[in-house]
């Protein structure tokens, strides 16, 4: 029992060397694997990232996969292997925390050549009195090192540009709403319960390429397929393919907008091609002698007065709420009566052109077209709107009670819309405007003072 | 012998012979060292500083033979080795060899460098073969056998100085220095006042056997394998060559001409655990040698030119190379 315990205590100092060793050559290991890490799992999620987005195959993100893999199995071990610590490094670093003064690396690298056998028992007890100063776990701690550091850091940049960058290239005009349609339907394909899903989708972007198909059936199909992802994006409980089907349905809601654009273009063009024939079927027909040399100016000074001023024919004094009935009435007796003044303008308009043709010698095709289509922001005949500018607020100013009086609001003869094209020309109104709502009666504001001598 | 009653021999005839010194601790240890390693020590310092009586008193505290000489210019190998003589004994004459002051244990040669070389190389003769041989017979010399050379620092014009490869014989180079104020005041008070100072032997007479014993201990003391190659590239770093040393330091390539021998080696080796015996230890440590460096190289490695001129010691040179040298 005796020769035991003597055992146990010389097999001591042996055995901390040991365990010290055993710790230092983890410690290098965690030193290595915390230097890969970082960099293996930016790696794997960058592509992961590119698969996801279809920007990758599967074999490629396979084949990427293993070769990181592999890259990272040879670095740690090429990080680790030198820099695993010695047995006598170990020793010596026990003898520096226990001062031992060399009497554990002395122990740990004696070879087998015959020393005195009472001196080497003598030097394993002092060294085993001694090993009660060492605590491994206290005085070996592991430490990160300033290399795990920079790996995050890495890490962490090559991250966040690659974000960025993945960003942009999706925000870019390089990907058009069909074109990001057509990697989400690859992307929602990839879950099974949505892959009828994402066969629609696919099926719909091919028939969006397809010139055969109609735009009214392209714009059916866009809103049925969207309907179809809006309703299973709430049926959907996973994050992923919500934000997916989200993701499709703006998609889809971004084409039918584009589609309904060009369609308004299309009318556009259609309208504009029509009033033009119009214009010069006009101007064929009449003789009149307008002197007024901004024809333009006229023509779209006229619209505002008309569409915008009730003055003439709706006398009501501030305070007083508009009467709808009688404001339509008023605003729809204008219109009859803008028409034939519009009519007239454009006659005159017409000959002015032609007059400034020979003038001037030029060529039809070089002229700026005056009977064009009107600017997007008036309205087209047959669309809506009581106004003729589009979206435009306008205020209804009160005369003052004499010039009220004489007038009925009705632009009589074509020679009071003469003399009113004679008069110069003012603005419809230079107050400013409050928000606009689109209920709301029109807002009736004084007229201001310097106006009313010019108004009659 | 156990480590234990080497111990205490040692520290014994330390004590006793600070008894008779005031100051010079390191300077008693090493010597010792050097006595139960086998070496030869060179002392070097200015007169007056008890070097004689050091010398004196550890022989004296070693039980031992003691025999100084004085070197002189007109000094004769002779003088030292002994010669042979006519006497007449049994009604006829012979020649009798008469034995020379070396024939001691312990040798006190005084102011070496003022001897001729060729006494000088006389000393040298029994210092390394034990022996001395005169008119072709051999005389051994006792052991234990101890050589303690002196010489002065400021004292150049009609000196001899030991040629390298006879430095290269002594075991330690020690510097003896002047004492401070309070060891001096110690010396006035026991030197000039009627105190006097006793000092008991330590060994017995025949105490040969003892010191053998205590020899035999020393060189069984364990030195770790990296120790040794510790001392291996501490030596091989004082070569200025690179064909032949490492070369590391710029101050060994511009002050040295040349390096330690491997005697320089086995000095610093045996004196690490004469060290380390001294502090109770059975095994050699990086610290025995890091303290045994210094007077086992100093004396060794050659300086040139250019750090004579430029007042270079070896011991600036010494300190340059245990930073440069690691430890592992």
């Amino acid at each position: 029992m005796r020769a035991t315990a003597q055992n146990d205590a010389h097999q001591l100092p042996e055995q901390l060397v040991h365990q010290v060793w055993q710790s230092l050559r983890n410690h290098t290991l965690l030193d290595a694997l915390l230097i890969v890490c970082p960099l293996l799992l930016t790696f794997v999620y960058i592509l992961l990232s590119l698969y996801r987005t279809a920007l990758l195959d599967a074999l490629t993100l396979s084949l990427f996969s293993m070769a990181v893999l592999v890259a990272a199995i040879s670095t740690i071990y090429l990080r680790f292997r030198p820099f695993i610590p010695s047995r006598p490094t170990a020793a010596r670093l026990v003898d520096e925390k226990a001062q031992a003064q060399d009497r554990f690396m002395t122990l740990a690298t004696l070879g087998p050549t015959p020393y005195s056998e009472i001196f080497v028992s003598r030097i394993r007890r002092e060294a085993a009195s001694l090993t009660g100063r060492i605590e491994v776990r206290r005085d070996f701690p592991y430490q990160f090192k300033r290399s795990f550091y920079r790996s995050v850091s890495i890490s962490v940049l090559v991250l966040l540009l690659f974000q960025i960058s993945l960003s942009r290239f999706y925000t870019s005009s390089a990907l058009s709403p069909q074109k990001r349609l057509s990697h989400l339907a690859e992307q929602i394909a990839q879950t099974p319960h949505l892959s009828e899903l994402a066969r629609r989708l696919k099926d719909l972007t091919v028939k969006l390429d397809d010139p055969a198909v109609s735009r009214e059936e392209k714009k059916t199909l866009i809103q049925e397929t969207r309907q179809e992802v809006e309703e299973q994006q709430k049926r959907e409980q996973q994050t992923e393919s919500k934000d997916l089907l989200s993701d499709a349905s703006s998609t889809l809601k971004s084409l039918e907008q584009e589609s309904g654009a060009s369609q308004q273009q299309d009318q556009k063009d259609s309208a504009g091609g029509e009033k033009a024939q119009q214009g010069q079927n006009e101007t064929k027909q009449s003789s009149g002698s307008g002197k007024d040399s901004k024809g333009e100016l006229s023509a779209q000074a006229n619209k505002d007065l008309q569409g915008g001023k009730s003055a003439q024919g709706n006398p009501q004094g501030p305070g007083e709420e508009k009467n709808p009935g009688k404001q339509d009435q008023g605003k729809g007796n204008q219109p009859e009566a803008s028409k034939s003044g519009q009519q007239n303008s454009q006659e005159a308009s017409g000959q002015q052109q032609a007059q400034a043709k020979e003038k001037l010698g030029k060529s039809k095709s070089e002229e700026i077209p005056q009977d064009g289509p009107p600017a997007d922001r008036f309205y087209k005949p047959g669309e809506e709107g009581k106004q003729s500018i589009k979206d435009g607020r306008y205020v209804t100013v009160q005369l003052p009670e004499e010039l009220a009086a004489g007038g009925n609001g009705v632009a009589s003869t074509s020679k009071d819309a003469q003399e009113s094209r004679n008069r110069p020309r003012i603005p419809v109104s230079n107050v400013p405007l409050p928000a606009h709502v689109p209920d709301a009666p029109s807002e009736k504001q004084p007229m201001p003072l310097e106006y009313r001598d010019l108004i009659r | 012998m156990e480590p234990e009653s080497f111990q205490q021999t040692f520290n014994q005839l330390e004590r006793e012979v600070r008894k008779v010194i005031v100051g010079h601790d390191d300077i008693i240890r090493r010597v010792l060292i050097a006595f139960f390693a086998g070496g030869h020590v060179l002392l070097e310092g200015v007169p007056g500083l008890g070097k004689t009586l050091l010398v004196k008193t550890l022989s004296h505290a070693l039980g031992v033979s003691f025999k100084r000489i004085q070197f002189t210019p007109d000094l004769m190998p002779s003088d030292i080795v002994g010669t042979q003589v006519l006497a007449e004994s049994s009604g006829h004459r012979e020649f009798q060899f008469k034995k020379g002051p070396i024939f001691a244990h312990v040798v006190l040669a005084d102011e070496i460098n003022r001897a001729t070389p060729k006494t000088q190389s006389a000393v040298l003769e029994a210092m390394e073969e034990k022996q001395v041989t005169v008119f072709g017979e051999s005389h051994v010399l006792e052991s234990p056998f101890m050589v303690l050379a002196t010489q002065n620092p400021i004292e150049l014009e009609g000196t001899y100085p030991l040629p390298e490869a006879q430095l290269d014989r002594f075991f330690f180079k020690l510097l003896v220095v002047p004492p401070n104020p309070v060891e001096l005041r110690e010396i006035l008070k026991r030197t000039t006042g009627t105190e006097s100072s006793t000092m008991n032997k330590v060994l017995p007479e025949d105490g040969g056997k003892l010191v053998n014993d205590m020899k035999d201990l020393l060189r069984h003391v364990l030195i770790a394998p990296p120790i040794e190659d510790y001392v291996v590239r501490l030596v091989h770093a004082t070569q200025p060559h690179p064909q032949n040393g490492s070369g590391t330091g710029s101050s060994v390539k511009q002050y040295l001409r040349f390096g330690s021998s491997p005697r320089g080696a086995q000095s610093i080796i045996l004196g690490a655990k004469g060290n380390a015996l001294a502090e109770g230890r059975v095994h050699v440590s990086y610290e025995d040698v890091e303290k045994i460096l210094y007077p086992a190289l100093r004396h060794r490695i050659i300086l040139n030119f250019q750090a004579e001129a430029e007042n270079v010691t070896a011991d600036q040179i010494m300190g340059e190379v245990i930073k440069q040298v690691p430890r592992d």
